[in-house]
């Protein structure tokens, strides 16, 4: 490979020897370490074809006069060559070299960010963050540290629980694993004195006490604040008197029966979008900062539909160029006055009152009994619904601690 | 005229066979002492010769090369020089055989 790039480089001929004594003339060569090779006979001229490199083809003209041989060029190999044949094309030339060199140049920076897992905290806000931390759509990739961006994400967003930033050809991807929100996370006490209360009025479904005094059965109708277990354990005597008390963190799964409800009302008079048909499509290229608009400026509608996509040029896999094609759809239409059939209404209202149930369903959450009534009339839709559903209805509260009232001592000694 | 070339041919043989021998004693490698050819043959494909000195025929079924003490010649079919260089020559083709002629 090697030995053939460096036969390429210096340029070689492949030639046809004829003569009286061909022999002769490949045994001189050899003895001037002129380099031969693929060397065959050719019987239609009587002759041998063979490759020569350039400089022996120069340093060979002495000996064919000498062995009275002849040497006929068949074709012309390699760089010198192919320079020579493409000499008027200077500017295609250096036109590649440019190419490549801007490639090259561009390669060095980052062109697309891709971010991943995002739920709570929005890609702009993101987006926004990684370019005050000059992290952004062309910083270098050298200035980048990615584990540096990981530890900041991390520190700068609480909701965020895991974090990875990775680097992969001109693309930056970061991906973010978000922890629950706030209120759907109860902050569990480790040490103290701590019951556990009802958050809202219910009644027990089923208590499972792991460390406490449960205070309520199942069945009890607790109202808000209740406790349902204690985090103070009375501790007896050999008279069955509390002796003394030990304050602990209570620990349990109380769940209760709570009624939800759901009302929604939905007019029957709406404005009705309705499309004209007319639609057109814009297309704008951007190099870097500059945007040209490619074609005849597009007719503007009063009130339309924009839908922008972006093509970003990907040579190769995450190997991304600051050039974007922005393909805009405008479909225009007009607000007219409409009116839902009774069947329509009743359907989209049983759309609301489905969204309101899924959301238990979600959190697993079981759902005993569910009511629900439409009423429809000339101008509106209503419906309500309620539901009885399961739900841990615990939530902590500091134990009120009580002391003892010292007790005298008595005089006699104990037998 | 003849007789004078087959005693210097004679010559030469002994003088070789005395060197050969020399180079044998002393175990030296032969053909770094006595310039011996060296055939190295790859199955029945390819051939490598070391210490020749000039080809002296070529077409496509015969090549004879001559060496310091004896010609060596390689019959087959389809017969090529990969390379041919002051150390060493490679032939390619499909070899039928090898044989030395003093």
């Amino acid at each position: 490979m090697l030995l053939s790039m460096l036969k390429f480089l210096q340029g070689f001929l492949q030639v046809t020897l004829t003569g009286n004594s061909p022999e002769r003339f490949l045994n001189l060569c050899i003895r001037r370490n002129i380099l031969i090779w693929n060397l065959c006979p050719n019987k239609e001229a009587d002759g041998f074809d063979f490759c020569i490199s350039l400089k022996g083809f120069r340093a060979s003209k002495e000996l064919l006069k000498k062995t009275h041989t002849s040497m006929k060029i068949r074709k012309k190999c390699g760089l010198p060559f192919f320079l020579h044949r493409y000499r008027a094309r200077k500017l295609f030339v250096i036109g590649i070299l440019l190419c490549v060199m801007l490639l090259w140049g561009y390669s060095k920076y980052v062109w697309k960010i891709e971010v991943n897992g995002t739920s709570q905290l929005s890609q702009d806000m993101i987006l926004t963050w990684l370019e005050e931390q000059e992290a952004s759509f062309g910083t270098k990739k050298t200035q980048i540290d990615c584990a540096a961006i990981e530890a900041a994400l991390r520190s700068d967003f609480d909701v965020i629980a895991w974090t990875s930033v990775k680097l992969e050809g001109t693309k930056l991807t970061v991906d973010i694993q978000e922890s629950l929100p706030e209120d759907e996370v109860q902050t569990l006490p480790t040490e103290g004195a701590w019951d556990l209360v009802a958050a809202e009025d219910a009644t027990v479904a089923s208590i499972y006490t792991r460390q406490g005094t449960p205070q309520v059965e199942k069945g009890a109708v607790v109202s808000k604040g209740a406790i349902l277990i204690s985090g103070r354990l009375d501790i007896m005597d050999d008279n069955g008197e509390v002796a003394n008390y030990r304050y602990v963190v209570s620990d349990g799964d109380v769940t209760g029966t709570v009624t939800r409800t759901y009302q929604s009302a939905l007019a029957r008079d709406y404005q009705k979008k309705v499309y004209t048909g007319e639609e057109n499509t814009a297309y704008t290229l951007q190099i870097g900062g500059t945007r040209i608009p490619l074609g005849k400026e597009k007719k503007a509608y009063s009130a339309c539909e924009t839908v922008v996509t972006d093509h970003q040029l990907e040579l190769l896999p995450d190997l991304y160029l600051p050039v974007h094609l922005f393909v805009t759809d405008r479909k225009a239409y007009v607000y007219q006055p409409a009116t839902y059939t009774k069947t329509e209404a009743e359907v989209l209202a049983k759309e609301g009152w489905d969204a309101f149930l899924e959301k238990f369903t979600q959190k697993g959450i079981p759902i005993i009994v569910k009511n629900v009534k439409i009423e429809t009339d000339e101008k509106n839709c209503v419906i309500r619904g309620s539901i009885q559903a399961e739900v841990p209805i615990g939530k902590y509260a500091p134990t009120e601690r009580i002391t003892l009232p010292e007790q005298p001592q008595s005089d006699e000694p104990s037998e | 005229m003849i007789r004078k070339h087959r005693a210097t041919k004679n010559n030469n043989i002994r003088q070789h066979e005395k060197n050969y021998g020399l180079a044998e004693g002393l175990e030296l490698p032969k053909d770094v002492s006595c310039g011996v050819v060296i055939v190295t043959v790859t199955g029945r494909r390819a051939l490598v010769l070391e210490n020749y000195r000039g080809i002296v025929s070529y077409d496509d079924d015969c090549i004879v090369i001559q060496t310091r003490d004896c010609k060596v010649t390689v019959s087959g079919c389809r017969l090529k020089v990969d390379y041919y260089t002051n150390e060493e020559m490679k032939i390619v083709g499909l070899i039928h055989q090898i044989s030395y002629e003093v």
